[in-house]
């Protein structure tokens, strides 16, 4: 199979999942206790006005006939209004999408930079206090709660060194400690992994070639250790992405930034569920793109995949 | 088998270090009663926000509550949601991840799909989602993880089961007439343990860290039960003045999830002998 072939096939397989996430999310509305348009309406709404809504949401209609009508809405990026902010929730997803990309993509970077730098240095100076502290420190990035680590930073920078703003929205100086926040847990997995790749690597024929030719140990390392060990590296990139998306939620509401997180745990605090089915549908769909692109990244990197 | 994993783990001192934490906490969390100086809910308002002094050795908050007595009956909170989550997902998770491996065929690509489609979901947004329909509280919380990390342990099962069942042993079973019930049971479960035991270490970490998570954002505990998280979304608010309500139930949660992941990692290497040389 080519690499075009397997990419087309790669595609394909993400339909029967959009469908599957298309179907929990409209089952969103259906699972959550009481009558949907009592929720929208409230309680003291005439009958009239309930059964006209009834209508105009298609509610009376069986299951399957509200299941395609509300994929062919979302087909054309159809959410739905707010409940409570009265606007079409496309709209207001289009206006909120791109704070939670910002952050995230940021966060994407910074944590593989930082992990492979440590990864590396861990691996090339195994055994030693630079290896044991970096793996250490990895550890612990793993396992702290990213909510509190923010404050922690806020503290530091903000409340006592006064080097950033505490929190908000606008400036390269406001998307700082939140970058910093949501990465430094990524970058503990990544340098986790890009040790024990590249000391894999380091054990193969093809490197101790190298070295036996007399190259230099720096050059063994970068040229044919850090580019093999980068392979499996990317793999995490796939599971990276729906994690970073998850912490955007949370670093959202730590740094009061107007993203996506905010406005899904909002939504859930005021029950509007037009805008947790159109976050959720949202958020799930780009994690669902980005994996598939890790995908094929790593069919292009890896000339040995199997397709 | 058992007791050379248990004699590798314990020759690794990072695996040791884990082991005493969870030890340490799991018998904080049983004892609280005993160890706390006061009960979780106890005000005292003269007392309020008071800087860690040796009656209040990690201070108070708002109320007046000692924040060590809180800090320490948290860990109950946390254990048992982490505990019982993890059950929940390990039990629907071994439940179709064997029938899936077991079976093959359709069986096993619907079971494929429904882990692809929770695994499309970021953790947390999964669980949210879970919330909304279930209400917040420490019950919907124990069942939201538990339906988001069953994925987990499902491919775990299958993909040992895809490989054991081609045993010669399993196979011989099999010939003799024994029922599939009592192959999976006798044969097939006890040798896919390792793998599994490896991530219930891992995922309980994980589970802790989204129990906070999800209690920080006031869908979890509810006044006045106190869980770590929702100690520090209340800590937030006190930030400026009060630091010792942000600090120490997030050390609670850093240290006991750094012990289940040190005793993961240590099992890992001790049942996996190729690793542990890299």
């Amino acid at each position: 199979m080519s690499i075009i072939q397997y990419i087309i096939r790669r595609i394909l397989l993400i339909i029967p999942v959009l469908v599957g996430v298309t179907v929990l999310v409209f089952g969103i509305l259906h699972l959550v206790p009481g009558d949907p348009v009592r929720l929208m309406l409230g309680e003291m709404t005439t009958e009239e006005a309930y059964v006209r809504t009834r209508e105009r949401l298609g509610l009376d209609r069986p299951l399957y006939v509200q299941y395609f009508s509300f994929l062919g809405r979302i087909c054309r990026f159809d959410f739905g209004r707010s409940l409570i902010l009265r606007e079409d929730v496309a709209k207001l997803l289009a206006a909120k999408l791109p704070n939670t990309l910002s952050l995230t993509a940021s966060g994407l970077i910074l944590s593989y930079a930082i992990g492979i730098v440590f990864g590396v240095l861990a691996a090339v100076r195994r055994n030693t206090i630079i290896d044991y502290s970096s793996m250490g420190l990895a550890i612990i990035g793993v396992s702290v709660p990213q909510f509190w680590l923010g404050f922690l930073l806020i503290m530091l920078f903000a409340v006592k060194l006064h080097w950033l703003p505490i929190a908000g929205y606008g400036t390269f100086r406001h998307l700082v400690l939140p970058v910093v926040t949501l990465s430094l847990g990524g970058a503990a997995d990544v340098a986790r992994m890009t040790r024990s790749s590249l000391l894999e690597v380091v054990r193969q024929d093809y490197v101790q070639t190298a070295r036996a030719k007399g190259l230099r140990e720096r050059k063994v390392i970068f040229k044919h250790g850090l580019r093999n060990a980068l392979i499996p590296i990317i793999t995490l990139l796939g599971l990276k992405i729906g994690w970073l998306f998850g912490g955007a939620v949370i670093i959202e509401i730590v740094f009061l930034r107007p993203g996506l997180g905010r406005m899904l745990i909002d939504a859930i605090y005021m029950r509007d569920f037009p805008v947790v089915q159109g976050v959720t549908l949202i958020l799930a769909t780009t994690v669902i793109l980005g994996n598939m692109l890790a995908d094929v990244l790593y069919a292009v990197v890896n000339p040995r995949v199997q397709y | 088998m058992i007791r050379e994993v248990l004699h590798r783990l314990l020759r690794s001192r990072n695996a040791v270090i884990g082991l005493l934490i969870v030890l340490a906490f799991l018998l904080m969390a049983l004892l609280a009663p005993v160890l706390a100086p006061q009960r979780a809910e106890t005000q005292s308002l003269i007392d309020a926000l008071k800087t860690p002094n040796r009656a209040y050795p990690l201070g108070t908050d708002e109320f007046g509550r000692c924040v060590l007595s809180r800090v320490i009956y948290g860990a109950r909170v946390s254990l048992r949601i982490a505990l019982l989550g993890s059950a929940i997902a390990l039990g629907i998770g071994v439940f179709l991840g064997a029938i899936a491996g077991y079976h093959g065929g359709i069986v096993d690509y619907v079971v494929q799909a429904l882990v692809d489609i929770s695994w499309a979901f970021p953790t947390i947004l999964l669980a949210l989602a879970i919330i909304f329909i279930l209400g917040p509280g420490l019950q919907s919380i124990m069942i939201a993880v538990g339906l988001v990390y069953w994925g987990a342990y499902a491919r775990l099962t299958r993909g040992q089961f895809l490989v054991l069942r081609e045993e010669e042993y399993v196979q011989a079973a099999r010939a003799s007439g024994a029922s599939a019930f009592r192959i999976v049971i006798r044969h097939l479960l006890p040798n896919s343990l390792a793998p599994l035991i490896v991530q219930l270490s891992l995922g309980i970490g994980r589970i802790i860290l989204i129990e906070a998570s999800l209690s920080f954002l006031g869908l979890g505990a509810q006044p006045p039960i106190p869980s770590w998280g929702a100690m520090l979304s209340n800590g937030r608010l006190y930030l400026m003045t009060a630091w010792w309500l942000t600090v120490f139930p997030g050390v609670a949660i850093m240290i006991v999830v750094l012990g289940f992941n040190l005793v993961g990692d240590g099992l890992r290497d001790a049942l996996d002998p190729r690793l542990r040389r890299v």
